[in-house]
């Protein structure tokens, strides 16, 4: 992992060009998600995991280096949600919805293009995440029945709350005067750190995978 | 810019091969007939079921990964054993398999493993493991196995008349279709010098639920069925002036059927209540556990009522060692929800999670698993992890009220017993 992160850091440096009408913006966004799971079938029997809808919340800091690279930095809250489905022949009206809310750090490289106002980005880097809180909701079996549940959950030995990956995507940006723009953008983030830390000798990776689609409003100093 | 835009590509392409696949995961329901080609294989196999299914990993002190590293090199020396034309015995299994399994805090739990390699050296093929009894084995107050005591209770009750003034004593052994076991009841109503008396009931397992509707259907049932509504009657309907109170003999008590604390604790309530509360498994990690799911007792569901609380009736049931699921989950309930209850006796063993059967697995993740007819392995292990009270009392048991242990009397019955009829004198 060492190698390819070095890898990477020598990659990103020999893109650098000289440096000219350096500028900073810092917005807000927000928007809406859907989050995928990743995860094998090990050990488990008839279940189907699908996504749901989240929500993002957050702040975004550019800096650009020329007229067609900058890097941008975003910091945001963060609901990274899907259920899970029973599929039994005995009983099929089970599930969990599961709603988790995430910390993310995204540090992209900005690639932008187009005219003066209106400019297309592509957006490519790698992001950093902490997982805040779970919650649950859905049916479950009991003894005694069915039984419908809505609870928060605790973090145990098993949860890998800190996360990691790589954050790519697309904008569109236009500066509506010379200190205001407005930006959508549609970034998805591939979890490459599994939120179950698993053992040594029994490992049941799962990975999260989040696509974002934003609104932004920035201020360009 | 377009040369960076390939390279970001590659890297990003490189990245995305980075995470990984899951491990082999067996299936805890497997039917099939799994031929194990190495002890390690075997002991493989079963620590990761274990570690899947095993339901109070959250209480458990056995670190399940060290067990691994540590005894996965001795079986593959017991492999290397029998490839070099050695004998593989089972006290050579049984001495892993209970450094792997001796701590573990499951009081149901037994784990049966077949020598997949049987010694000439042996008479049979498998061996048994049983870390909760290894573990009440060793109590201070321990006096005597279980199926020992449920014999030497029988003597004792068998001999009450002339021990208690009696108004009345039944007795009935039924086999109990859901327990597939013979239970014994004794009915004995108890005279005190003031006039005053004592219903007592001894069950030495739980079954009400499935012999009271069966009244008739057999001549076993029927008998066992007047002796449980002898006691029932007599609790619920002699004059409050006339009834002391009411005992209930859980010693030597080895559980069975969950549905009996509607009768047992139902009889003696109002209004539906929450007995305690349950949960699964719900995936493969060992922290992957279902809502903690709360279970009713439902008055309404009993031919028999009486509110002991209003009346201010006390409810005394006894307890020893050997009062094993049902037989200790039953007190904790009558402790927890009625006022007017209390419990004498020893600690109990500690074995309070529910069992189903295996065909469960589907929507549990755990419970017993194996069959030792198709395969070389039984497991027999809680499904259900069981808070009463807010309290998990697995491996730990109920503590009585009034600890009164038969060591200290030489294992006599009688003084447990004394101990209730004085309180419920007193109270």
């Amino acid at each position: 992992m060492n190698k390819r992160i070095i890898i990477l850091f020598v990659l990103l440096l020999s893109m650098t060009t000289e440096v000219v009408n350096a500028q900073w913006a810092v917005g807000i966004k927000g928007g809406v998600n859907t989050t995928s799971v990743d995860r094998s079938n090990a050990g488990r029997i008839d279940e189907s995991y699908s996504s749901l809808r989240g929500i993002d919340l957050g702040i975004q800091a550019h800096y650009s280096f020329n007229d067609w690279l900058a890097i941008r930095v975003d910091l945001d809250y963060m609901t990274r949600s899907h259920r899970m489905d029973r599929n039994l022949n005995i009983i099929d009206t089970l599930f969990m919805e599961y709603s988790n809310s995430y910390l993310m750090l995204p540090v992209m490289a900005d690639f932008s293009f187009g005219g003066k106002k209106l400019r297309g980005h592509l957006l490519c880097g790698g992001f950093a995440g902490y997982w805040l809180t779970a919650h649950r909701n859905g049916v479950t079996f009991s003894v005694t029945g069915l039984y419908d549940t809505d609870e928060d959950l605790e973090f145990n030995d098993e949860t890998q709350r800190l996360t990691a990956g790589l954050a790519a995507g697309v904008s569109l940006s236009y500066d509506i005067n010379n200190w205001l723009g407005v930006n959508l953008d549609a970034l998805y983030y591939y979890d490459l750190v599994s939120y179950h830390k698993g053992y040594d000798h029994l490992n049941d990776p799962r990975y999260l995978s989040t696509l974002t689609i934003d609104l932004g409003v920035y201020y360009k100093f | 810019m377009k040369r960076n835009i390939i390279i970001l590509t590659l890297v990003a392409l490189f990245f995305t091969g980075c995470r990984k696949e899951a491990d082999y995961f067996p299936y805890l329901g497997e039917e099939s007939n799994l031929a194990y080609n190495s002890y390690a294989s075997q002991f493989d196999y079963l620590w990761k079921c274990i570690s899947m299914g095993y339901v109070f990993w959250d209480i458990e002190k056995t670190d399940w990964d060290a067990v691994y590293d540590e005894l996965m090199p001795q079986f593959e020396a017991l492999d290397a054993t029998y490839k070099a034309g050695g004998d593989v015995t089972l006290d050579d299994l049984e001495t892993l398999y209970n450094r792997a399994l001796g701590g573990m805090v499951d009081h149901h739990m037994t784990v049966v493993i077949r020598n997949i390699h049987p010694s000439p050296n042996d008479t049979k093929t498998y061996a048994a493991f049983r870390p909760g009894q290894a573990e009440v084995a060793t109590r201070d107050y321990f006096f005597e196995s279980v199926y020992d005591e449920k014999v030497s209770m029988r003597a004792f009750l068998d001999g009450i008349d002339g021990q208690y003034s009696l108004a009345a004593h039944q007795t009935a052994t039924v086999l109990s279709p859901a327990l597939g076991d013979s239970v014994t009841y004794h009915y004995c109503l108890i005279n005190l010098p003031d006039g005053r008396q004592i219903p007592y009931l001894w069950q030495s397992g739980a079954s009400l639920t499935s012999i009271l509707p069966t009244l008739g259907s057999t001549a076993d049932a029927a008998a066992a069925a007047a002796v449980v509504d002898s006691w029932f009657t007599a609790a619920t309907t002699l004059p409050r002036t006339k009834l002391a109170g009411i005992i209930l003999d859980n010693r030597a008590n080895s559980g069975g059927e969950t549905n009996d604390i509607n009768l047992i604790i139902g009889s003696f309530l109002n209004e539906k209540a929450v007995w305690g509360e349950n949960r699964t498994k719900e995936g493969p990690g060992r922290f992957e556990y279902t809502a903690w799911v709360p279970t009713y007792v439902f008055p309404e569901n009993t031919p028999y009522h009486r509110d002991l609380t209003t009346e201010n009736i006390p409810y005394v049931v006894l307890c020893d060692i050997n009062s094993i699921s049902m037989g200790e989950i039953e007190p904790s309930v009558i402790k927890t929800l009625l006022p007017t209850s209390y419990i004498i006796g020893e600690r109990t063993c500690g074995a309070t999670g529910s069992l189903l059967p295996a065909n469960n697995i589907d929507l549990t993740y755990g419970g017993p698993f194996g069959d030792l007819q198709k395969m070389n392995h039984y497991v027999y292990t809680s499904t259900m992890e069981c808070k009463i009270g807010g309290i998990n009392r697995e491996g730990t048991g109920l503590v009585p009220d009034k600890i009164v242990n038969r060591k200290d009397y030489g294992g006599s019955f009688k003084p447990q017993l004394d101990e209730a009829i004085q309180y419920i004198q007193g109270y």
